[in-house]
């Protein structure tokens, strides 16, 4: 690890990691502020229910069980509606980040010369993919940081009712995910060493692994996609409402982040770096 | 004492395209070597090879005996690097690169503001308002800060002016003094002369001549233009070294190889009008390689 490359990591990147924070932080606030108005709209249940399964699905509401942690006494839970307008969606909005990041880790400085420059000094490439992983992971954890800190708070706010432990839990898992899409976008960065190519792949990757849950949930011929979906292993309403954390889908997250970085580290030790 | 630089047959093919072809070259401690070739002919190859920036196909290359391959950090530890188009992180200060250069070396700093100033360069404005001659400034105060053994230069002088050029030049002087090595890649033979010990001729990926600056300087061949205020005789220009090219009316071209001093003396007993004697291209010298004319040590 070369403190000075992560403190420049972070320096350079504060603005980006800024703007994605503002962007949560607005979207959790607004979710917060309207939620006394709509609680005790009693057809939001109906139309929740009413949406295909595919849909469901993508807003974490799968199964009656789902319904009941989100809906009670004919109304929204704080829980189940901040999961639904949010929290399942979290990881793909911060999950788009990883992949702009990461899938430019390495390519983006090869194209700008700024790797060469780099790696002109004493500095090992293992170290050089240390330092700018964990930077990009500082600005992740520090932007899930303020979204955590910002439901927590607008939940006291509004005199609401979060489970702290949930909803910090939650934002845990959510971040092993968010850092496992950057693990195969660094993995990407690594073998094509072009950002075009890279934040394609890293971004068709992405995409497929969200489809494939959605698809699988709600078509029964097709419901082994889903198990290849990173995102199956999310279950944001599960956590948040019932602090059932799903222990399966941590270790899954877990290996695919230990393998995708082994893996591009080996690449990138024997790469050439051609301009 | 090692060698500062050695390769031995170091080779790097890029699938069908040339890169570099069995290298075979002995940089001397304490030396600047001129590493001479035309764009494209496989000085970058080399220098990215010596920093473990690509692998080789085959063949082996140290620095101060270290392998390149193996301990890529502790060589790049010794050594100061221009590279042929340097860049930076244009948000950052050029103090700010420096630090960070220096965080690596864990030494230098001490002369930075010194040599800044030598070569003119404000280090506190971000490197996005620098002109392609600044960051080039930036380039060469980064590769000399942490006083390294070994200095690797990629056509360092590219966008510098004149003037600086100079001081550039007497910094090198001074660095070869306290016993630093100097590989100087550049493809401007008149550069290499005017600093260099010993140069190494590379074109299309190997080394076509291995000789000490003096005796390039002997084999170079120039043109020569001479008009004269009356007819030429070519039977007049008939030296040693001296061949008549073309000749009409009261101008004559020649090639010279060698001294000059001999001809100089001859135009002065002439009705010498005007002379033009541009330096010599390295196309020119490359051509006498060719010919068999090419020293090799």
């Amino acid at each position: 690890m070369s403190w000075a490359l992560y403190r420049n990591v972070l320096k350079l990147g504060r603005i980006g990691a800024l703007s994605w924070g503002a962007t949560i932080f607005l979207w959790t606030s607004l979710v917060i502020w309207i939620f006394p108005t709509i609680d005790k709209t009693l057809s939001f249940e109906d139309y929740v229910n009413a949406m295909p399964e595919q849909v469901r699905a993508a807003i974490g509401v799968s199964t009656p069980e789902d319904m009941a942690l989100v809906f009670q006494d004919g109304g929204f839970t704080l829980s189940g509606y901040v999961n639904t307008e949010y929290l399942s969606w979290m990881p793909l909005l911060l999950g788009v980040y990883a992949v702009v990041y990461c899938g430019g880790l390495v390519s983006k400085e090869a194209e700008r010369g700024t790797l060469d420059a780099l790696l002109s000094q004493p500095l090992q490439r293992s170290t050089f993919l240390v330092s700018k992983f964990a930077g990009f992971a500082t600005l992740a954890a520090g932007i899930t940081a303020l979204s955590f800190l910002t439901i927590a708070m607008g939940a006291m706010f509004i005199d609401g009712e979060v489970d702290s432990t949930n909803l910090a839990a939650i934002h845990g898992v959510g971040l092993l995910l968010v850092l496992t899409i950057a693990g195969y976008s660094t993995l990407a960065s690594c073998v094509f060493l072009e950002p075009g190519k890279s934040l394609a792949v890293a971004g068709l990757i992405t995409a497929l692994s969200y489809f494939a849950n959605i698809v699988g949930v709600g078509i029964a011929g097709l419901s082994w996609l889903k198990n290849l979906s990173l995102f199956h292993y999310y279950d944001s309403l599960q956590v948040i409402a019932a602090g059932n954390i799903n222990w399966t889908g941590v270790v899954v997250y877990a290996a695919v982040l230990t393998a995708t970085l082994t893996a591009s580290w080996a690449i990138f030790r024997r790469n050439d770096l051609v301009r | 004492m090692d060698n500062a630089i050695e390769t031995q047959g170091l080779t790097k093919l890029y699938g069908q395209a040339r890169g570099i072809q069995d290298l075979d070259l002995q940089v001397r401690q304490g030396e600047v070597f001129g590493f001479l070739g035309p764009n494209g002919s496989g000085k970058t190859t080399t220098i990215r090879l010596l920093l473990n920036l690509l692998q080789p196909t085959r063949g082996s290359a140290t620095i101060m005996g270290m392998d390149v391959v193996t301990r890529s950090v502790d060589v790049r530890r010794v050594c100061g690097v221009v590279s042929g188009e340097p860049a930076f992180f244009e948000s950052l200060s050029g103090r700010a690169h420096l630090a960070m250069t220096q965080s690596y070396h864990d030494k230098g700093g001490s002369r930075t503001d010194e040599l800044a100033s030598r070569l003119g360069l404000d280090l506190d404005r971000p490197v996005r308002s620098h002109s392609h001659g600044n960051k080039q400034k930036l380039a060469i105060l980064q590769a000399l800060a942490h006083e390294p053994q070994l200095l690797i230069l990629d056509e360092p002088t590219d966008g510098l002016d004149p003037l600086v050029q100079r001081e550039f030049y007497k910094i090198l002087a001074e660095e070869k003094a306290r016993g630093v090595t100097v590989f100087f890649s550049s493809h401007i033979l008149t550069e290499v002369e005017r600093i260099c010990d010993r140069v190494g001729i590379i074109r299309e990926g190997g080394l076509v001549a291995l000789l000490d600056v003096n005796d390039l300087h002997k084999q170079q061949v120039r043109s020569m233009a001479v008009t004269l205020n009356r007819d030429v005789d070519p039977t007049e220009f008939q030296l040693d070294g001296v061949e008549v090219v073309h000749y009409e009316g009261r101008y004559i071209e020649l090639k010279v190889s060698g001294d000059v001093g001999a001809l100089i003396q001859h135009l002065a007993t002439l009705p010498v009008e005007d002379i033009v004697f541009p330096e010599a291209s390295l196309e020119d010298t490359f051509t006498e390689f060719y010919a068999g004319r090419g020293g090799e040590e």
